[in-house]
């Protein structure tokens, strides 16, 4: 079992090391201990009870941005554009939030998520529609989207939206009955300070993954989309309508996207900051790479990336040498040795090899 | 303060600099079939190393130098991992500009201890006046007057139109990116041209990065491209992969962009809708409301030989 | 004469099939030397070998005399050996002298003198007479353009040894008198030819000598002086004439299918099926017995509502299907085994009852509202699987790991267990075993006692003898003739098919 799971993810594990590696030549480069700063990742990211949902706490919009990532790759479609669709997700939650404020929360708080999926799948619905439509590349129609979603966004909360009296452009608060509780306030037994960010939209993702899973295991959707994926001429030769298929799935995609606006909106800050995101969207397409699309690996994964940016905040603090943004180069040698498929290809060939000798 | 002036159109060439530089850059690995969206990361890579050298040397020559060669190095590691690897080509591009978010402000931080910028240069490239056409009025002072990236990026240009159009590089390159097959059974070389374009990319658009860092400014600052190689991108598609409708592409955005400076809390239009002209124009142009850009037909796959 | 190239022994495996095996060839110089078989009797492969695109796996070439190691196109083309590939291969937005230079540009102060290579293509095309427009791109050429231009492109390069792989199949008969001209003059010229096909009467006119391949042996050689139609056919086909069984037609006289003058235009105006007419009753197998390439596949596509036709109508069982669309055709009782089955019948990422249940999704019992019922989806896939005898029987396996006989029968079982009204078979047996040929050969006449309106489209003679009830001949989109099996012989039917004249008979 653990052998045969070893071998199907032969490339991740090796990429998993060789990252390892090759970021530990450089810590050492510039002069720290690798093993003394990896120790400090480690356990500032899964040391305590207190630190594990610290991790989770930056897991959770990378399970939402992974997992949208992950859908639209099962179709065959690649969503770039996590990043317009968490802003303008974020935003309508924060608009919702404190134009109804006086709103009970059992209504406030349903409407609010609602908005942040309908916002977010409408940017999902964009690129969505023009690809089935007129065959325009998602890739391109996403990543200028996320441009002009940003856009819009910042003239949102610089301009008509901007609270009063602030100096940098964020929206008012929105009103409290909006508010998600904190993890630490739900389940007080495990002893999580209700000072850590890490909140119920958390419960919410997982709740998205099961979902996903679901649709792709247990619908005629999932079916669809992944036929879709596979093979869009012998999936429409069975009757499939091939376009509607790319379309809804944009909307899925986005409206997970959407999502992180709860988490940041809700359950963190309470209003909408003007470049609040850490590049979820984009390092969601690493999630997902990393979770070869699954939504269990989705998660996984997405902890992971939620460690090392645990992580990466100590280490700024233990070690005057290595600043947070070493974060970006883990994460950046990861893809690069994830996505080099053949690299590890011609590694298995010739380790095969040499077993047959 | 005027809106319209010639400060504006100065300004327009200096911000559409590291735009044609880098779009031009792109073009040449697009044409041969490898989608570069790592261009954002390979100008941050530029202005960082330039910054670095010109700083420790106090030359701003050896910056561009040492700006040019480390975008030759990351294009290379973009072009290992799609051509050699066969890897996705936007997934190795993500990589790499998330790598150029982390890189440079490490190793400033370790070694200046700062890691959001680098410390000011002394000496950054000089400004060239361009004789006989800088004693002649209005003109001179639109046309003269800039260092010496701005003035390389039109030769760029220029002699890219002419290298893809009338040599047998350019005739390859493009035969590789449209029917790697066809060129293959005519016993082109695929890998390698490929690898000439990406390489070349990642020579201009180091160059663009350096322009920012010891020509435009006098420093490296985190995050100081700020969406400019996907800006570039977006040129180089709205310019629909020819050297001079890029370069035009280019100068419309550099306009957009210093408008969007001058005009910041002056009038009613809001900044960031000004700023959003070039994403809007290339979706348009994508879908094919104006005219229609059709991208050389192999790119984004990658190529398996045999 | 003497042998400008020789193939010892040539063998070479694809996977589970084997495309060449131990192959001889000897083509002589300046002569015009055919190669004929039927659809994956490795002629193709065989000449991927000599140009250097396909490694064989064992085997000698001699190219005058000389052993030679050819080891990629380059060293093909060093060796003056060119060819003209049967989907040509072209940059299509580049105009035909760039696509004819490239790799070969000839030089002026290292700008491409496009000037002199213009010179030295057009001196090419006059002594051959091969017209084209040098300045148009590629993609605004007609088919006979594009291949006088593979062809000059091969000429460029001062080959001697010109192979041409089904160089008609995509030309109109103008053209291919055009081409035949051409060749003449490039033999005179001094050229040697390979030219392949499948076409028996156009290598019958152009050849010197004509070598027979069939299942990836090489059957014969002969001169082309000493062949006959009738005898190539039979040598081509397999030779033995098929068993008839004794009674045929068991249903009712009750049409089920009825296609009434369906007609098809290409882009570019040229018709691709004209007219075609036809019934089928309930319990019947009607045939399309045609050389490929003359409107089959199009005619499939037709008929399950995957290709737009002009005009015409397809009624089953008295419905008119007014709504051209995929869906609305298998709604209505229509299901088809298409003729190519990895591209269209299945998708080889899907796990095999995935797979099997491709296109039923939505139909109860597998579904309902939204929601997979992997009960009656396994109870549904395990009888398929064990019906149809699909090896190995793991319904959880990926598609892509099974053999291509199973592959075949995963599209037969999801199709056949369904009972269609009308159903379409397109080449069902093609890259099939004998056992399995016989057994999907079985499940179709059960499908027929069933009452099913069976289309066979196939270019297996043999097969439609074997099954049909009625064969529709196929010829340049029209159906020329229909015919009942008992009534016309393996050698009247096959020049039906290679010239459409029913005067023949």
């Amino acid at each position: 079992m653990i052998i045969k799971f070893l071998k199907n993810n032969f490339a991740l594990i090796a990429s998993f090391l060789a990252s390892l590696i090759l970021s530990g030549i450089i810590i050492l480069l510039l002069g720290e201990n690798p093993f003394r700063i990896f120790g400090i990742f480690i356990s500032s990211a899964f040391g305590s009870w207190n630190n594990i949902a610290y991790t989770l706490f930056f897991a959770t919009p990378l399970i939402f941005t992974g997992l949208s990532v992950a859908v639209c790759f099962r179709c065959g479609l690649f969503n770039i554009g996590a990043e317009g669709q968490l802003y303008m997700g974020a935003f309508a939650c924060a608009y919702v939030g404190f134009t109804f404020a006086d709103f009970p929360g059992y209504l406030l708080i349903p409407l609010s998520i609602l908005f942040s999926i309908g916002a977010g799948g409408f940017i999902g619905l964009i690129p969505g529609y023009l690809k089935a439509k007129t065959g325009a590349h998602e890739v391109i129609v996403t990543i200028m989207l996320n441009f002009i979603a940003i856009g819009f966004t910042g003239y949102f909360v610089s301009g008509p939206f901007k609270n009063p009296g602030d100096l940098i452009p964020q929206t008012q608060l929105i009103s409290e009955s909006a508010h998600i509780p904190k993890i630490g306030e739900l389940f007080g037994i495990l002893g999580i300070k209700s000072s850590i960010p890490l909140n119920f939209s958390f419960i919410i993702a997982v709740f998205i993954c099961l979902l996903v899973y679901f649709i792709f295991k247990y619908t005629t959707f999932g079916y669809e989309i992944k036929a879709v994926g596979l093979n869009k001429k012998a999936a429409s030769a069975s009757g499939i309508n091939v376009n509607r298929i790319i379309i809804l799935t944009f909307v899925l995609g986005g409206a997970i996207a959407g999502l992180v606006g709860v988490n940041e909106v809700m359950g963190y800050r309470y209003r909408f900051l003007d470049g609040f995101s850490a590049g979820y969207g984009y390092l969601g397409i690493a999630v997902a790479l990393l979770g070869r699309n699954h939504p269990a690996g989705v998660f996984i994964s997405a902890v992971i990336f939620g460690a090392v940016m645990r992580g990466g905040l100590l280490v700024d603090v233990y070690s005057d040498k290595i600043s947070k943004d070493f974060v970006y180069i883990i994460q950046g040698i990861l893809i690069l040795f994830v996505v080099s498929g053949e690299l590890w290809n011609k590694f298995r060939i010739q380790i095969d090899a040499e077993k047959q000798r | 303060m005027e809106l319209f002036d010639i400060g504006i159109l100065t300004s327009t060439i200096r911000l559409s600099t590291p735009l044609i530089l880098c779009a031009i850059g792109g073009l040449y690995s697009e044409r041969g079939g490898v989608v570069n969206i790592a261009l954002e990361g390979l100008l941050l890579f530029g202005a960082f190393s330039a910054a670095v050298v010109a700083y420790y040397t106090g030359n701003p020559w050896l910056g561009l130098l040492a700006g040019a060669v480390t975008g030759v190095f990351i294009a290379f590691l973009h072009g290992l991992v799609s051509i050699t690897f066969l890897g996705d080509q936007i997934v190795s591009g993500m990589g790499i500009n998330i790598l150029a978010l982390g890189v440079p402000a490490v190793f400033s931080g370790a070694f200046f201890n700062t890691p959001s910028s680098t410390p000011s240069i002394e000496k950054i490239l000089p400004s060239l006046n361009i004789p006989v056409i800088e004693d002649i009025p209005l003109l001179g002072e639109i046309l003269s007057g800039y260092t010496v990236p701005v003035y390389l990026s039109y030769a760029a240009v220029i002699i890219t139109y002419f290298v893809l159009f009338y040599t047998i590089f350019g005739l390859r390159l493009r035969a590789v990116g449209e029917n790697p097959k066809a060129a293959e059974s005519l016993g082109v070389n695929v890998i390698r041209y490929k690898y000439y374009g990406v390489l070349l990319s990642g020579l201009l658009a180091g160059i663009g990065g350096a322009f920012l860092s010891v020509g435009h400014g006098t420093q490296f600052i985190k995050n100081m491209s700020a969406g400019r190689g996907y800006i570039a991108l977006a040129a180089l598609i709205f310019g629909k992969w020819h050297p001079f409708k890029t370069l035009l592409a280019c100068l419309i955005f550099g306009f957009a962009d210093a408008l969007q400076m001058r005009l910041q809390g002056v009038i009613g239009i809001p900044v960031q809708f000004i700023q959003m002209i070039p994403y809007i124009l290339t979706i348009l142009v994508i879908v094919g409301f104006i005219g229609k850009a059709v991208p050389p037909a192999a790119s984004g796959v990658p190529y398996r030989k045999g | 004469m003497k042998p400008c190239i020789r193939l010892k022994k040539i063998s070479k495996r694809f996977g589970s099939v084997l495309a060449n095996d131990d192959v001889n060839l000897t083509v002589y110089s300046g002569e015009i030397h055919s190669i004929v078989g039927g659809n994956g009797a490795g002629k193709t492969t065989l000449m991927n070998i000599l140009y250097g695109l396909v490694k064989p796996d064992s085997g000698e070439i001699f190219i005058n005399g000389e052993k030679t190691d050819i080891r990629s196109s380059k060293n093909a083309i060093s060796k003056d050996i060119g060819m003209i590939h049967q989907d040509f291969l072209f940059i299509e937005n580049m105009d035909a002298v760039d696509n004819i230079i490239l790799g070969k540009e000839p030089l002026k102060m290292g700008i491409v003198d496009k000037k002199k290579a213009k010179k030295k293509i057009k001196n090419l095309s006059e002594k051959y007479h091969l017209s084209f427009d040098v300045d148009k791109n590629i993609s605004e050429l007609s088919m006979g353009e594009r291949q006088r231009i593979e062809i000059v492109k091969v000429l460029y390069r001062n080959a001697k040894i010109l192979i041409l792989d089904e160089p008609t199949a995509v030309l109109t008969p103008q053209e291919v008198k055009e081409l035949f001209n051409i060749l003449r003059a490039l033999k005179k010229g001094g050229s040697t030819i390979i030219f392949i096909s499948h076409k028996l009467k156009e290598v019958l006119e152009i050849s010197d000598r004509i070598s027979i391949m069939r299942s990836g042996r090489m059957v014969k050689t002969l001169s082309a002086k000493d062949a006959e139609l009738k005898d190539l056919a039979v040598k081509m086909i397999g030779g033995e004439l098929p068993e008839i069984e004794e009674k045929h037609y068991q249903g009712d006289e009750k049409v089920l299918v009825s296609v009434d003058n369906l007609s098809l235009k290409s882009k570019d105006g040229k018709k691709i099926l004209k007219d075609i007419s036809f019934e089928i009753k309930s319990g019947e197998i009607f045939g399309i017995a045609g050389i490929e390439g003359n409107g089959q596949k199009e005619l499939e596509e037709c008929l399950t509502g995957n290709l737009i036709y002009d005009s015409g109508s397809i009624t089953v069982e008295c419905a008119i299907l007014w709504d051209i669309s995929s869906k609305y055709f298998k709604d209505n009782g229509v299901s088809r085994i298409p003729s190519n089955r990895n591209e269209l019948g299945l998708i080889s990422g899907f796990k095999l009852y995935e797979n099997l249940i491709l296109g039923y999704i939505n139909d109860k019992p597998f579904s309902n509202f939204c929601l997979l019922n992997y009960n009656e989806i396994n109870k549904e896939c395990k009888k398929i699987v064990k019906d149809y005898d699909i090896e190995p029987p793991d319904i959880y396996q990926l598609t892509e790991n099974l053999s291509g006989g199973n592959q075949q029968k995963v599209v037969i079982g999801r199709e056949f267990s369904k009972e269609p009204l009308f159903l379409i078979a397109a080449h069902p047996t093609r890259g099939v075993d004998i056992k399995g040929s016989w057994f999907i050969h079985k499940k179709l006449r059960e499908n027929r006692e069933k009452g099913s309106a069976v289309l066979l489209i196939s270019s297996d003679l043999e097969e439609l003898f074997t099954l049909c009830d009625r064969i529709g001949v196929i010829y340049n989109g029209e159906i020329v003739d229909i015919v009942k099996p008992e009534n016309i012989t393996f050698d009247e039917i096959g020049v039906l098919m290679l010239s459409g004249l029913t005067s023949f008979r």
